[in-house]
């Protein structure tokens, strides 16, 4: 198909293949987590 | 990962050969031969074997900004096995070469078809997915 000049490369990625990709976790586990104190009176 | 330019796919323009295949009439591409098989999105190889689409070759899947463009694809000797060819709408994503009368994609998808009465069954082979935006990324 005859399309003209080339312009720019872009990139189109839809929203809801980026939120199914899989999110990393860190290599470092983080913590110890420490619960949070409650206020005295 | 960087941003993506268009945080959806883009729509062009094209059009298909109604080819008869064993599985029943596909989709297939006018130029190079290749089967659309409904549900799967298609994905640009080059034969000079580097990532599709490049700036500098006219590989990937071609669409046009307007129908105009795609017209003229409608007319033309047929292969025994090609039983007409449609006019539609396709979905593009991934790496995108903007051209000034349409786009080459790395990937692309079925959207909307315009099917004579007697292709009904090819519409609804690909019902599931054309008009299915919000899906584009998925594998079904």
């Amino acid at each position: 198909m005859e399309l003209g000049k080339p312009i720019r490369t872009v990139t189109a990625e839809p929203v809801e293949r980026r939120a199914s990709e899989p999110v990393t976790k860190p290599k470092v586990p983080v913590g110890p987590w420490t619960l949070p104190t409650t206020p005295t009176r | 990962m960087d941003a993506p330019d268009y945080a959806d796919a883009l729509i062009g323009w094209r059009v298909w050969l109604v080819v008869e295949t064993t599985a029943g009439l596909r989709l297939g591409s006018v130029i190079h031969d290749h089967v659309w098989e409904p549900g799967v999105p298609a994905t640009a190889v080059c034969r000079e074997r580097h990532a599709a689409p490049d700036p500098a070759c006219t590989c990937g899947i071609h669409a046009a900004h307007e129908p105009a463009t795609a017209l003229p694809y409608l007319r033309g000797r047929n292969d025994p096995g090609t039983i007409g060819r449609v006019l539609g709408r396709v979905l593009l994503w991934g790496t995108v070469v903007e051209h000034e009368q349409g786009w080459r994609a790395q990937h692309a998808r079925p959207f909307e078809l315009w099917l004579p009465p007697q292709l009904d069954g090819l519409e609804s082979a690909y019902r599931a997915t054309a008009r299915a935006a919000s899906s584009v990324g998925g594998s079904a």
